[in-house]
């Protein structure tokens, strides 16, 4: 940690990540120590896990709008992204990516670490045709913070190769591709110093990096699997796709944020501040490569 | 599993010849036309025919027995969740199924036919996607992206990500394999240590894949990358009689697919 920082920013720092690291440990206990064996029969009667349950008590009312916000500001910032226009703090500023041989290549071997890394333990399912644990997504803030946009273009990317090659692609993907994009954006966007040498950057980490960019990841896409479903209040009558609602907000979305929770916050952060120079010296790092237009 | 070319698998099937526009036409097809049915009947026969066209493509036995096992899962699953759903319990009962851990699950005559509709709505998308990077190599997927006006630049990363995963799943396995003589144990412990033991495995394979990038820049800039933005091919796609014919197809499945919907044709949830 820096000399020159306040040592309340430490503190905040430190709190911000025991309230993340108690939710994401929270979520994996109470999933891990579900009861499989009455468990089965829970679920046939509409009945999560603890963690799930108190997103799906929520209520398919406050999801639909709730949800439909959150994906409907996630849509917008990627397609922002694509056309050149960012956010800056609270103002939009165009910025020009040459997408050059560099980016190019970041991107696609992005994509081919993530996807590699997913489709390795792509056996592990969860929900069939949706879902299996994911330890690779511990790579997506790493890729974010140091960089940038073609890491996060790799990582949706990556996301859609494991996809293909799982036996999960179908028109769910288009939700997990755009989801996967903002868990590296969150952290591309909001946390300042990629060098994590200071009490705010770790807690910019924490709060931004593993909390905020896990729960809009999974909310995004869950609301996408409900949008296009059966129980659509829009695309009741024109489903495309079978999950059933209370297995999207009760299963499915606590499910991918505890996942990408609890490995992000173990892992992201030290190997982030381990890589930055690297990344620094060799030209890679997002920050030396972007140009802003005034 | 080789995956130089994705999950493409060679053969010479009227599928495999194809224009890529319209594999990927079929692909969006599969997607859609189960939606316009609420009649497992009708979507039991769409899979049936996918399934018709994935023994045609000679895409080989251990795929499809691939898309039958991913099938199996989705099925067991799907249909378990959604036959006991309250949403849909009408009609007579058809069985009971005791239950291994106690209980016993009501199957209703609309309940059946609910899950199962609901069953091919997952299962045809997922196995239809899956016949399509079976018979699209990565170089026709980057061609669509020309063909289409969408930005090639997106494609060439698709493609060139297929082409460098198996070189990093070598790096892993030669990295996780050198820590691990070092005393790295991602065997045993609790969660948490299992999830930190990745840290000594992640640095390494991250400074080798930014290592690869310089690499593969530097060689991309050598061949003038991005120089030219139309980018041609060796393999000039063009429509000839069979793409006509077999988009025709796809095109009249999905207007009378509409039709359908309009009129109510395969809309009914009982077995008359």
């Amino acid at each position: 940690m820096t000399s020159k920082e306040p040592p309340s920013y430490k503190l905040v720092g430190v709190i911000v990540a025991i309230i993340v690291l108690a939710i994401a440990l929270y979520g994996t206990y109470s999933f891990l120590s579900w009861n499989w064996a009455t468990g089965p029969g829970d679920l046939l009667a509409g009945k999560g896990w603890t963690f799930g349950q108190w997103f799906y008590n929520l209520g398919l009312d406050f999801w639909l709008v709730v949800g439909g916000v959150i994906w409907l500001v996630g849509t917008i910032l990627f397609l922002m992204e694509l056309g050149g226009v960012t956010l800056e703090g609270l103002k939009l500023r165009r910025f020009s990516l040459r997408w050059d041989a560099v980016d190019i290549a970041t991107t696609a071997l992005c994509a081919a670490v993530y996807g590699g890394g997913l489709f390795a333990t792509g056996g592990l399912t969860i929900i069939p045709g949706f879902t299996w644990i994911r330890p690779a997504n511990a790579l997506t803030p790493i890729f974010g913070i140091l960089f940038g946009l073609p890491g996060a273009f790799g990582t949706a990317i990556g996301n859609f190769i494991a996809d293909a090659f799982a036996g999960f692609l179908s028109v769910g993907s288009i939700g997990g591709f755009v989801g996967n994009f903002l868990l590296a954006w969150v952290p591309y966007k909001f946390v300042k110093d990629a060098s994590m040498r200071s009490g705010k950057s770790w807690a910019q980490f924490y709060l931004w990096g593993v909390l905020i960019g896990s729960v809009w990841c999974a909310i995004y896409i869950g609301w996408w699997l409900y949008f296009i479903g059966p129980q659509s209040p829009v695309l009741a009558s024109f489903p495309l796709t079978g999950l059933p609602a209370f297995l999207v907000w009760g299963w499915f979305t606590p499910f991918v944020v505890i996942n990408n929770a609890i490995v992000t916050a173990f892992v992201s952060a030290p190997v982030t501040a381990a890589l930055f120079p690297y990344a620094k010296k060799w030209g890679l790092y997002w920050g030396d490569r972007i140009q802003y237009k005034s | 599993m080789g995956f130089e070319l994705g999950l493409y698998v060679e053969g010479n099937s009227f599928m495999h010849k194809l224009d890529p526009r319209v594999k990927l036409l079929f692909a969006f097809s599969l997607i859609f036309l189960p939606a316009f049915y609420r009649d497992p009947r009708i979507n039991g026969s769409i899979y049936g025919a996918f399934l018709l066209l994935a023994v045609l493509s000679r895409v080989g036995i251990k795929r499809i027995l691939t898309v039958l096992s991913i099938s199996a899962v989705i099925f067991f699953m799907t249909f378990l969740i959604w036959a006991t759903s309250p949403l849909v319990s009408g009609g007579r009962t058809l069985f009971v199924l005791p239950l291994p851990w106690g209980g016993a699950i009501n199957y209703t005559e609309q309940g059946v036919l609910y899950a199962l509709n609901n069953v091919f709505l997952i299962l045809i998308p997922v196995s239809g996607m899956f016949l399509y990077v079976s018979v699209t190599t990565p170089y026709e997927i980057v061609q669509s992206f020309q063909l289409l006006h969408l930005p090639f630049k997106i494609g060439f990363a698709f493609s060139t990500a297929l082409r460098f995963l198996p070189v990093m799943f070598n790096d892993t396995k030669q990295i996780m394999e050198a820590q691990m003589s070092r005393g790295l144990d991602l065997q045993s412990g609790n969660i948490l240590q299992r999830i930190r033991g990745y840290i000594p495995i992640f640095i390494p394979l991250l400074v080798k894949m930014m290592k690869g990038v310089q690499e593969l820049s530097l060689s991309l800039e050598t061949r003038c990358f991005g120089v030219n933005p139309q980018r041609s091919f060796v393999k000039e796609a063009r429509f000839k009689m069979l793409d006509y014919a077999a988009a025709a197809i796809m095109i009249l499945a999905i207007a009378f697919s509409i039709y359908a919907k309009t009129v109510g044709i395969g809309q009914s949830l009982t077995w008359a």
